[in-house]
């Protein structure tokens, strides 16, 4: 359980005072020539022995993103990105077909044992499947075998094109648009790798399914594409976690995520997000502009996106859910800590279309050092949505007088028979809290982990067990050196 | 040329330019800085987050009469100390020795104050210096097509207090109000202003900028009650320690009416609280917006700031958008806001009916129930009444 | 054990300690009296080191040790713990987890390695009995939602879990009705040892009928002005303050 989750362990954990995740592993890459035009795209294309459909889907996007313009509005603020500065397509070698652990880059697996995901350890005590996407090629998905008895398909998203073309074609771009925003369509352009997963009728996925992103190569962009497809009356649980190693100057990450949901099914999302951030003073750090977004497509679907945000030098995210289906529920729970440096503007949509459609949101934010944390979530209820009903709880905490933290709540009611409730709380970390812990003998940073951890809590609880304790480390962790 | 620009050149020939009695030497400096901006500025499309749920298509494609003055009373008794006075019966000094029309913000860089600035008709001047100052303010809207610029002034001096009733009232289909009142609230100054909007037909603008220096207590109550569309800005600067600020509203939206609360409370210095407390009913196809905004500066440690937005909705087309925001970067503060949204709790109807009472008088009872916390919130006893037997008027019919 | 010599602090620019002097040995209960505003709880927060209030003079030191120069934490490593009148709520912080941080904190400090968690189990269980506390509220958040009455039970199970050398109780009666303060006080009853100090900071004499005091000290104005046993609480409660306060005045 979670909450087992020891005092002796975090001391352990907080003695690697810094991002433990920054280190580079040593593998020659393959890598497209830098800067993006349709020639790239083509290249990207032809690497990965793409049919026609698809590099035409790629062509479109591009077409439309160089249409489009850069948002703005997000309570963010960073240099102009150079596109041409980055390179798309950067790929682990020996590229060829594993087909067991034995054959995977020794380096590569070394990567994963400090990234704390054994492949095989994970394979043997958890049962989780796991898929490594690493500078946005997919390098190995465990498990496969055993879900496929199920007819479970969990695979690379190349794989995927190249298997299982009448799905792609079904659900690819059916919940995100290509043209959705300027980031979905650069991804849909240029995306290399990432994760397909399908869900048949009436399959519970016994094991939590997993996916570990990591950016590795200097200049890249990793630009890597989900997508989760859960038939009728099914139920699958999704991880993601994400790191990358710590270089000076910043890197792009604009991922595109899509679920749908049919009849009576359940989908679970969660995911740690602790891409480098920058070091104390703003130097480096990933941008993480990243489109989430579920379908309750059938009624009485649900999908609950649970995350816990600490890293990147800038995050623009919105996990939404829009609740076609009667009675389907859509849910957002969200720790974002911001320390130094760092920006965040996330928060959530919920888009109530379906009669007695729900949704909850709660948001918990901190923000430390000279950081701005932003939740900006709109709840839209449509004139069709009878009955609609949605809480949302957005808290910010604060630690130190140089940050911020900002409340943006959209809420649009068209329905008479809807009920929208929105609750908001802005206050400084309890300084009669500190002073009781340290009455107890509890020094002040420890305090601090402590107090934040409970005040996360409600958030922390929706994650799965071996996230969960991940992501309680993180928290202490980002925070380490935030009060003086 | 774009839409936008159309529209902006056909708008300003059609509300024409009357400066009437304001037509002074003294406003030039105000009048040549809101010139130039109307020339650059084009009029606020949804796309602009600031107007993002309010359409202006009506008012900018509407059809004026701008020769119908639109009259206004004053009432109130004024002496030395305390005064009410149009632009037109003041002398040069006079105005000289006030603050300066225009000067604190940049307030001529949104088109509708840009506008005002160029070509505002008359206007108001209050002047406070006495502990107990009380005038009221009747504006009559009745030619068809009638357009209203107002500039006005309110100045509480120093430890003084005043009440202002403000009222817009009568019937002018297709009429147009932009009125931009400045309200400068000295040291240890008591200021309660009360506007009720009941015009039927208008379309008005109405912006309010507010400083507020150290010890002052400002109360402002906007009651919606008619018109086709009613847009307050109403923007507090507090920049003293141990301020005061109330803000709250009504809006009671009927037939097709749109009624959207903007506020900005700006807290630049320590240890002030501010509360704002904003409520909607809406019938019929009516559509209601609120968007509050407090930002709490980094100097303004100590806050304590409250938003409360509740609206019921009363019918299947009316329709509510509502945006409370915080942002801030102080840390020893504490604020909070909520924002509820749904219909009438349909249990408290049925228990006043299981107690014999019909479910007219019951829906009735209960939204005068749900709006008096907004009405009790009304220092000044007369205006409150008034507004009280206002609204029984109203929901009473419908 | 604890020695204060003309200990004065104020807080803003109000002093509330004018000059206290006091001595406790180990193994012996003190109880501090006085009327409401006499400085009781400042003396409470001042000896915790709570940081709204300044030490203006005076010194104390307990065990030897130079007790202001010390940050709170290592006040309660040394063994000084103070059960508060207004315990604070910790919400999504169990008391177990809160405890558990605090015990191998304190070990830590003394250079012991931490508590195994069967071994901190185990004596949660024993502990918890002391102060009747039914096993939930270990569970639950600290304080969160806790009656009164159960704050104050709580605080005493932490005292009970953290073995402090000296025990400043403020107030910690005041909101008990009668059998939650019986409990409260067999609690404390129970830990004393001869090894150990109790300072009971009350403005009734109620509570000093179930921990029966060594001493009673009357505060008032920021001053001890008068000292004596047991039945000098006996008295207060007889005669009130007045007839100390005017002999002080005079």
């Amino acid at each position: 359980m979670a909450a087992d989750y020891t005092e002796e362990q975090l001391a352990e954990d907080l003695k690697s005072k810094e991002y433990k995740y920054g280190f580079v592993t040593d593998i020659e890459s393959d890598k497209a020539p830098i800067g993006l035009n349709e020639d790239i795209i083509r290249l990207i294309s032809f690497k990965k022995n793409e049919p026609e459909w698809m590099l035409d889907f790629r062509l479109k996007s591009y077409r439309s993103w160089l249409e489009m313009k850069e948002p703005t509005w997000a309570h963010v603020h960073y240099p102009k990105i150079d596109f041409q500065n980055i390179f798309y397509y950067s790929a682990p070698k020996p590229k060829k077909k594993l087909e067991s652990l034995d054959e995977v880059d020794p380096e590569l697996l070394d990567t994963f044992k400090k990234l704390g995901i054994s492949l095989e350890e994970q394979k043997r005590l958890t049962g989780v499947a796991v898929d490594v996407v690493m500078d946005s090629v997919s390098v190995k998905t465990t498990f496969t075998a055993k879900l496929a008895e199920l007819g479970i398909i969990f695979c690379s998203m190349s794989d995927a094109i190249q298997k299982h073309p009448e799905l792609i074609k079904e659900h690819l771009a059916s919940v995100v648009p290509v043209h959705d925003n300027y980031y979905a369509a650069l991804n849909s352009a240029v995306f290399t790798d990432g994760s397909f997963c399908y869900i048949p009728k009436g399959v519970r996925c016994p094991m939590e399914l997993s996916t570990y992103f990591r950016i590795n190569e200097a200049n890249t962009g990793q630009f890597e594409r989900t997508l989760v497809v859960a038939e009728e009356g099914s139920y699958v649980s999704y991880l993601e976690g994400c790191t990358a190693p710590i270089r000076d100057e910043n890197q792009l990450h604009a991922a595109v995520v899509e679920l749908k949901a049919a009849k009576d099914a359940e989908i679970k999302y969660s995911t740690v997000q602790n891409w480098y951030p920058g070091d104390k003073n703003g130097k480096g750090g990933i941008y993480n502009f990243v489109t989430k977004r579920g379908l309750c497509e059938g009624n009485g679907s649900k999908i609950s996106w649970t995350q816990v945000e600490t890293g990147s030098a800038i995050t623009w995210k919105y996990p939404s859910c829009i609740l076609k289906g009667d009675n389907s529920v859509g849910e957002f729970y969200s720790v974002a800590v911001t320390n130094h440096m760092q920006q965040a503007d996330t928060g959530t949509k919920m888009m109530h279309i379906g009669k007695n459609t729900k949704s909850t949101i709660i948001s918990k934010g901190i923000s430390a050092g000279k950081s701005q944390n932003s939740y900006r979530g709109l709840v839209r209820i449509g004139k069709g949505a009878k009955s609609a009903r949605n809480f949302s709880q957005c808290d910010s905490l604060l630690l130190g007088d140089q940050c911020g933290a900002h409340t943006f709540p959209y809420i649009e009611v068209e329905n008479q028979t809807a009920k929208v409730e929105h609750e908001a709380t802005t206050s400084k970390i309890g300084e009669d809290q500190i002073f009781y812990c340290n009455q107890r003998g509890i020094e002040t940073e420890k305090a601090i982990a402590l107090i934040v951890n409970g005040y996360a809590k409600e958030v922390l609880n929706k994650l799965p067990m071996e996230f969960a304790v991940e992501a309680q480390k993180l928290l202490a962790i980002s925070l380490e050196g935030s009060v003086g | 040329m774009s839409r936008l620009l159309e529209q902006k050149e056909d708008f300003l020939r059609e509300i024409g330019q009357n400066l009437n009695g304001a037509n002074r030497s003294v406003f030039e400096g105000l009048r040549s800085s809101g010139e130039e901006q109307l020339s650059k500025l084009l009029p606020p499309s949804t796309k602009e987050e600031y107007w993002k749920y309010t359409k202006l298509t009506k008012i900018l494609k509407g059809t004026y009469s701008p020769q119908q003055p639109v009259i206004m009373e004053f009432l109130g008794e004024s002496d030395e100390q305390n005064y009410i006075r149009n632009w037109e019966d003041m002398e040069a000094e006079e105005i000289a020795s006030l603050p300066k029309l225009g000067v604190t913000d940049r307030k001529e860089e949104h088109f509708f104050d840009a506008l005002n600035a160029a070509r505002f008709s008359d206007g108001f001047c209050v002047y406070a210096e006495g502990d107990a100052a009380r005038f009221e303010v009747y504006e009559n809207f009745r030619g068809p097509g009638s357009v209203s610029q107002k500039r006005n002034l309110v100045v509480v001096k120093k430890g003084a207090s005043l009440k202002l009733i403000h009222r817009l009232k009568g019937a002018a289909r297709g009429a147009f109000a932009n009125n931009l009142t400045e309200v400068y609230v000295e040291e240890g100054a008591h200021f309660e202003y009360i506007m009720i909007q009941d015009v039927q037909g208008l379309s008005q603008i109405g912006s309010i900028y507010v400083e507020q220096k150290s010890n002052s207590v400002v109360r402002f109550h906007t009651a919606s009650l008619s018109g086709d569309l009613n847009r307050n800005n109403l923007n507090i600067r507090v920049n003293g320690e141990n301020c005061e600020s109330y803000l709250d509203g009504i809006s009671l939206g009927v037939n097709a009416n749109h009624i959207d609360h903007h506020t900005i409370v700006d807290h630049m210095q320590p240890n002030c609280m501010s509360s704002e407390n904003y409520k909607g009913i809406f019938y019929d196809q009516s559509r209601g917006v609120f968007n509050g905004k407090v930002f709490v500066r980094q100097l303004a440690q100590k806050t304590n700031a409250f938003q409360s937005n509740q609206n019921i909705l009363m019918s299947d087309n009316s329709s509510v958008d509502s945006k409370p925001e915080l942002e801030i970067y102080a840390d020893d503060v504490k604020c909070s806001h909520g924002s509820t949204t749904g219909q009438f709790d349909e249990e408290a109807v049925f228990y006043l009916r299981s107690r014999g009472i019909g479910e007219d008088s019951a829906r009735q009872l209960l939204v005068q129930a749900f709006l008096a916390e907004i009405t009790e919130a009304i220092q000044d006893e007369e205006a409150r009444d008034e507004l009280l037997s206002l609204l029984d008027l109203k929901i009473g019919s419908e | 054990m604890l020695e204060i010599k003309n200990l004065k602090a104020r807080i803003e620019e109000k002093e509330i300690l004018r000059g206290i002097d006091l001595k406790i040995n180990a193994g012996e209960v003190h109880a501090i009296m006085g009327p409401n505003g006499s400085g009781k709880s400042t003396l409470a927060s001042v000896l915790a080191g709570r940081e709204d209030y300044e030490v203006t003079g005076g010194s104390v030191s307990f065990d030897g040790k130079d007790l202001l120069d010390l940050k709170p934490e290592d006040r309660a490593r040394e063994g000084l713990f103070l059960a508060f009148q207004y315990p604070v709520e910790i919400p999504g912080v169990s008391n177990v987890n809160f405890l558990k941080t605090a015990v191998n904190q304190i070990r830590e400090y003394k250079g012991l390695e931490p508590m195994a968690a069967k071994e901190f189990l185990k004596m949660v269980r024993e502990r918890k009995d002391l102060v009747e506390m039914p096993s939930d509220l270990a569970q639950r958040s600290v304080n969160e939602g806790f009656s009164g009455g159960e704050k104050k039970r709580n605080e005493i199970f932490q005292m009970a879990m953290l073995e402090p050398k000296l025990s400043i109780l403020d107030e910690t009666d005041s909101g008990l009705d009668i059998d939650a303060l019986r409990v409260v006080a067999n609690g404390v009853n129970k830990l004393r040892t001869p090894q150990n100090a109790s300072l009971v900071i009350t403005h009734y004499q109620r509570l000093l009928d179930y921990i029966i005091p060594d001493f009673v000290h009357v505060l008032y104005q920021g001053r001890i002005i008068r000292s004596g046993g047991k039945e000098l609480a006996l008295e207060l409660e007889e005669r009130g303050y007045d007839w100390i306060k005017e002999g002080a005045e005079a």
